[in-house]
């Protein structure tokens, strides 16, 4: 009988594997879209969905699969939070030591050049309003930026975009409203 | 909602999917990397969780018998002969002695035994 049980068990944990893997190839891509928008860094929106993606195997992979996909958000959404404090404190040293500045604006540069992946047969039209999307959201606060990315490119309802949020429905919707209200203002000229 | 905004969100949405589908091959590639990795420490971090029941169901295993031993020693034979003897018994047959040797000379085993019970009597 135990062997029956272990068994059981295995079989169990296998089939958890395989759910996980179908939940992580169908998500890792829009992730790494995401992360990349909220941090404009192609290596570091790949470390962010890495982590993120072990840390929800490690941790959440036992819980109900429909939790998975607000768990992981909430996650990859720590971990752009913690890159970005960590990025402001070495920016803040850099301003210090102002012979490290001349390296900085070199980044910066680099950072702000247009991202050179994407297929050359895009659509002129979408490319060129997802750079400016992407301007525009950078020049939100956080909260907006979040709500609008889980919201509108995810897909999240406002139930699990709360939870990928750490902060009530009503908030959601406000910060979404409020993201939807700024894009409109910001990209009013070219929409006309 | 207003119909403005519902265009801008099916615009945006649409010029994000396309920008998903257009990936390139070598981020897909890291990210499928990435995907394994997760998948390897899952399964890495499932095994030290069954590993840790080993110890807790040995543990568990050697109190049950430490109980029923002492439970046993409690409530069996009262000590004495009966417990004692069987014991002998026990003895006897685990030795293993070569009990064949009854077989070489029956009759010198028959005499003694004879002659012991008539010491006896």
């Amino acid at each position: 009988m135990p062997l029956i049980g272990g068994q059981q068990a295995r079989e169990t944990a296998v089939d958890q594997g395989r759910a996980l893997g179908r939940f992580l190839a169908g998500i890792e891509k829009r992730a790494y879209r995401i992360a990349r928008m909220s941090l404009r860094d192609h290596d570091e929106a790949l470390d962010v969905v890495q982590d993120s993606m072990i840390s929800l195997a490690q941790n959440y992979a036992g819980h109900p699969e429909e939790q998975w996909r607000p768990l992981f958000y909430r996650i990859l959404r720590n971990r752009i939070t913690d890159y970005q404090r960590r990025r402001r404190v070495r920016q803040g040293v850099i301003r210090w030591w102002p012979g490290l500045a001349e390296d900085d604006a070199t980044t910066s540069l680099v950072e702000s050049a247009p991202d050179p992946s994407g297929a050359p047969d895009e659509q002129l039209e979408g490319e060129e309003l997802l750079a400016r999307i992407e301007r525009a959201l950078a020049g939100m606060s956080g909260r907006q930026r979040e709500a609008f990315l889980l919201r509108n490119f995810e897909g999240l309802d406002v139930a699990q975009t709360a939870i990928a949020m750490g902060c009530s429905e009503g908030s959601v919707k406000t910060h979404y409203f409020r993201a939807l209200q700024a894009l409109q203002r910001l990209l009013g000229e070219w929409q006309t | 909602m207003t119909e403005k905004n519902q265009d801008l969100e099916r615009r945006s949405r649409e010029a994000f999917d396309d920008s998903v589908a257009s990936l390139d091959g070598a981020t897909r590639s890291r990210l499928a990397r990435a995907r394994e990795l997760a998948l390897e420490e899952a399964r890495r971090s499932h095994r030290p969780r069954l590993a840790t029941w080993v110890p807790v169901g040995a543990a568990a295993a050697a109190a049950v018998m430490a109980i029923a031993l002492w439970s046993g020693r409690e409530t069996g034979p009262a000590p004495g002969e009966p417990a004692l003897a069987a014991l002998d018994e026990f003895d006897i047959v685990s030795a293993g002695d070569d009990l064949d040797m009854m077989d070489e000379d029956p009759a010198f085993y028959d005499w003694a035994a004879d002659a012991l019970a008539d010491d006896v009597g």
